[in-house]
C-alpha cells in the first residue's frame, strides 16, 4: 500500500500518456491470470501494481482511472461484513488483505480474500463508499515474473512500489527465512523478469548486520536528488538503500536510521507533509501485546519526522531509537499516535487524511482519519 | 419442455410468482429473471436474524420484456438467498432460494509434520504441517496452533505471523519467531526462547483449526518432541555417507547425513551431475527423518566420475547452511569457504 513520490505524482498529472511517464513500456490485453492478491500499491497514471506471489509475479494494470474524484468521506462500518455481503457470503468468510488509494482519482482498491475457496477479488470503493468490483477478465496490464531456480520459490510478497524508475517487490519463500528484494529496471515491460538483489541490514535492537531478516515494508524516499527505498523490519529497524545500488546480484548494504523497538512487524507506511513537515505514519504489528502491551489493540501506529530519514551520521550502531528502556520515549521526533490504535491497514487517502481499516470488536471499519 | 429449460429445472430452479430463480450448470450458479422493466437485486439471508445483507455484485440486463440479474461469484452451498423485483407502481416482490448444502466429506486431518525425528534442536526453526484437504487461509491460523510445554503450560506466541500456505493449501510452513531464536534479540531477552533444551513438548492443532469449507479437524493433531541443545554448527557435506552406484543398472544413489535436514529444502536443493559436468536427470527421495536421499537416474548410470552437488542455502533445522550460520556471532570472522560437492565414482 505505497504511493509513489509527490514529485512523481505530480509529472505524471502533468504527462497523461503512460508511455511518457515512463513507467510501463509494453503490456497486454486479457486476464493477468492473478493466484493471489496479497499486496496493492500505485505508481502514477493510476498504474495499480499487485503483488502475486502465488503466481511468483508483480503485474502492473492499467485501470485507466485517472481522473480525480471525490475520496471518501464517511467511515464504513463493519466494512469486511459489507463486502462479505456484496460477495454472498457470510461476515468473517471474507480476508480484507490489502487496499491502496488511488493518488490519480481517489479511489479504493481493495484486495479481498475468500475462505471458502481461496479465490481473491478486487473491489473498489468510490467517494460515496459505494463497493464494486475491479473484473480482471480483460484488462490492460504488463506482468513481470519473479526468477525461479533451485532455490525455494516466492510465495508471498509483502509490499511492491515503484521508485527511481525501478519496479521493487520486497518477498519471502515458502521454505526459507530469508529477505528477498526484487528489482525491475523501468520502464516496465510484459514478460521481462525481476531480477533478485540481497540486502545486509543493521539491526539496531541486537546489533547485528543481518543478511536473511525479511523486509516487510517498502517507501520511496528523495533525499538530496537521490532516490531511497526505505524498507522497515520486523523488530522494528527502519533502514533506506539507495534505488541505485539496487542492481541485479548487488549486495547492498542499508543504512539503518530509526529503531522503533523490539517485538514488532511493519505493515504499511506512507509519507506525506503537515503544515509543510515532510513526515512518515507507519502502522505495526505488536507481536507480545498481551505480554506487554504498547495500547489497547496489538496493532499502533507511530509517525515521526521523515527529517530522521535523511540522517546519514547517526545511523546503524548510533541510530536513533524511538525508546529510551521500556516504553519510556528517547526523541520527540518519532511518536505513538493514539487515534491509529488499531489499524490494521492505512494509506493516504489525501492530502489531509489517511484511510484506515481499524479492528473493531469482531470486524473491520474503514474509515478516513486526519493525518497526525 | 425444451432441453434446456429441463437441463436447468433438473439442476434446480426455485420460481413463484414472477420471479425465476435457475441453476446455470451447477448449484452455485444461478440466474434470477423475472418480467420487466423492473429492478432485480439478489441478497444472502442471515439465518439468525433473518436480516437481509447487501446486494450480491453482478450483472444485471433487461431484453426482450424480461430482467436478468447473474451474480459475479458463486453463492455458498447451504446458504439462504432472497431476490427482490422492484417495479414502478407495485409493491416488492421476494422470493427465497437456499442453494442445495454440498455432499458430506471426510473432516481435514493432519496427514504429516516435518521435521519428523522426535528429537529437535532447541533453536528449530519451522515445522511444515501436510493437510489431506486444502485448509482456510486466515491469520487466525496462528492461535489454533499451540505448543505445550511437559508442565502442561501452553508457551505464549512462539510463531512467526506471516502465513505462509502451499499454492494447494494443503501445506503450512509454521516459523518459530526468529526473534525468540537470536541470542541478544530483545524478544528473546523479554520472552526467553521458545524451546528449552531438556523439555518435552507436544504441538496441537486442534478442533479449531478450519479447512476450506469452515470444517474443523477430524481429529486433534499432537507430536511430541525433546528438545535438543541449540544446534549452532554448519552442516557439513564433507561428513556426508556416499553409496555409488554401479554403471549400467538404474540402483540408487544413497547419501545419508549426521544430522536430519530441512525436508523441503533438501528436495530442492541437491543436484547430480555426470562426466561431462551436465545434471543427470532423475528421481530424488528423502529418506527417513531427513537424514538421507536417494536419487535414481532416469537411464542406466554411465561409468565415470559423478557429483553430488548441493546449493549453499539447504538448511539443517536450525536455519544452518553450509555456507553460513543462521546466526553469525557479533565480531565473528568471515565463515571459511562452504564444501558444497561430494564426487563419487560409478563403475
Amino acid at each position: 500500500m505505497r504511493i509513489a513520490l509527490p514529485a512523481v505524482i505530480v509529472l505524471a498529472c502533468a504527462l497523461p500518456a503512460r508511455a511518457e511517464s515512463g513507467i510501463v513500456a509494453s503490456t497486454v490485453r486479457g486476464d493477468p491470470g492473478l493466484k493471489s492478491i496479497q499486496v496493492l500499491g500505485f505508481a502514477a497514471d493510476g498504474i495499480l501494481l499487485v503483488g502475486d506471489g502465488a503466481g511468483s509475479k508483480v503485474v502492473a494494470i492499467m485501470t485507466g482511472d485517472a481522473k480525480p474524484g471525490k475520496t471518501l468521506a464517511a467511515k464504513i462500518e463493519k466494512f469486511d461484513a459489507q463486502v462479505a455481503g456484496r460477495l454472498g457470503l457470510a461476515a468473517g468468510e471474507v480476508e480484507i488483505v490489502d487496499f491502496a488509494v488511488n493518488p490519480a482519482s481517489g479511489r479504493v482498491y481493495v484486495a479481498v480474500r475468500k475462505k471458502t475457496d481461496r479465490a481473491h477479488v478486487l473491489l473498489t470503493v468510490d467517494g460515496e463508499g459505494k463497493i464494486a468490483e475491479f473484473p480482471l477478465k480483460d484488462v490492460e496490464h504488463a506482468a513481470v515474473p519473479l526468477p525461479k531456480g533451485e532455490q525455494a520459490p516466492v510465495s508471498r510478497i509483502t509490499d511492491v512500489a515503484w521508485a527511481g524508475g525501478k519496479l521493487l517487490a520486497a518477498a519471502s519463500a515458502n521454505e526459507e527465512f530469508g529477505s528477498k528484494i526484487f528489482v525491475a529496471a523501468g520502464p516496465i515491460r510484459h514478460g521481462a523478469e525481476g531480477k533478485l538483489a540481497s540486502a545486509v541490514t543493521y539491526h539496531v535492537s541486537h546489533g547485528k548486520w543481518e543478511t536473511k531478516a525479511p523486509m516487510s515494508v517498502l517507501l520511496p524516499h528523495e533525499e538530496a536528488g537521490k532516490t531511497y527505498v526505505v524498507g522497515a523490519f520486523s523488530c522494528t529497524p527502519v533502514v533506506k538503500y539507495p534505488v541505485d545500488d539496487l542492481a541485479p546480484g548487488a549486495k547492498v548494504k542499508g543504512i539503518s536510521v530509526v529503531e522503533l523497538g523490539s517485538g514488532n512487524r511493519p505493515i504499511d507506511m506512507i509519507s506525506y507533509a503537515r503544515d509543510g513537515k515532510p513526515r512518515i505514519l507507519m502502522n505495526t504489528f505488536r507481536f507480545h501485546h498481551e505480554r506487554a502491551p504498547f495500547g489497547p489493540s496489538p496493532y499502533w501506529a507511530a509517525v515521526m519526522d521523515a527529517s530522521v530519514l535523511s540522517e546519514n551520521q547517526a545511523v546503524n550502531e548510533k541510530a536513533l531509537r524511538r525508546l529510551a528502556g521500556g516504553s519510556k520515549p528517547a526523541t520527540d521526533k518519532i511518536r505513538m499516535v493514539e487515534e491509529f490504535h488499531g489499524v490494521v491497514q492505512l494509506d493516504r487517502l489525501n492530502a489531509r487524511e489517511a484511510l484506515v481499516l481499524r479492528q473493531k470488536g469482531e470486524g473491520f471499519d474503514l474509515e478516513p482519519v486526519v493525518l497526525p | 419442455m425444451r432441453p434446456a429449460a429441463l437441463a436447468a429445472l433438473l439442476a434446480g430452479c426455485a420460481a413463484a410468482g414472477p420471479i425465476r430463480i435457475e441453476s446455470a450448470g451447477e448449484p452455485t450458479r444461478v440466474v434470477v429473471s423475472a418480467p420487466g422493466p423492473g429492478g432485480l437485486r439478489l441478497a444472502r439471508v442471515d439465518e439468525a436474524t433473518g436480516r437481509e445483507g447487501p446486494a450480491l455484485l453482478g450483472e444485471s440486463a433487461e431484453a426482450d420484456g424480461t430482467v436478468r440479474f447473474v451474480p459475479s461469484h458463486p453463492l455458498a452451498p447451504g446458504a439462504r438467498y432472497r431476490a427482490t423485483l422492484s417495479r414502478p407502481g407495485r409493491p416488492d416482490e421476494v422470493l427465497d432460494h437456499r442453494v442445495p448444502s454440498r455432499p458430506p466429506a471426510a473432516a481435514a486431518v493432519v496427514e504429516r509434520i516435518y521435521p519428523s525425528p522426535d528429537r529437535l534442536p532447541a533453536n528449530l526453526l519451522k515445522f511444515y504441517l501436510h493437510f489431506s484437504r486444502p485448509m482456510r487461509e486466515e491469520r487466525e491460523v496462528f492461535e489454533r496452533i499451540r505448543l505445550v510445554r511437559d508442565d502442561g503450560v501452553e508457551v505464549p506466541d512462539p510463531w512467526r505471523h506471516v502465513e505462509l500456505w502451499s499454492e494447494d493449501a494443503r501445506r503450512l510452513t509454521l516459523f518459530i519467531h526468529p526473534g525468540r531464536i537470536k541470542l541478544g534479540v530483545a524478544l528473546r531477552e523479554a520472552m526467553g526462547p521458545v524451546l528449552e533444551p531438556g523439555r518435552t513438548y507436544v504441538l496441537e492443532a486442534g478442533g479449531d483449526l478450519l479447512d476450506q469449507e469452515g470444517r474443523p479437524l477430524a481429529a486433534l493433531f499432537r507430536k511430541r518432541f525433546l528438545a535438543l541443545p541449540d544446534d549452532r554448527e554448519r552442516p557439513s557435506v564433507a561428513s556426508w555417507r556416499i553409496e555409488a552406484p554401479r554403471a549400467g543398472g538404474r540402483e540408487p544413489l544413497r547419501a545419508s547425513f549426521p544430522e536430519p535436514l530441512d525436508r523441503w529444502l533438501l528436495a530442492r536443493m541437491l543436484t547430480v551431475a555426470g562426466p561431462d559436468g551436465r545434471p543427470v536427470p532423475g528421481a530424488l527421495e528423502v529418506g527417513p527423518e531427513e537424514r538421507a536421499v536417494t536419487f535414481v537416474p532416469e537411464t542406466p548410470w554411465t561409468a565415470g566420475a559423478h557429483e553430488l552437488r548441493v546449493h549453499e542455502d539447504l538448511e539443517d533445522l536450525a536455519g544452518n547452511t553450509p555456507a553460513r550460520l543462521f546466526e553469525e556471532p557479533a565480531g565473528a570472522p568471515p565463515s571459511p569457504p562452504a564444501d558444497l560437492c561430494r564426487s563419487f565414482e560409478v563403475r
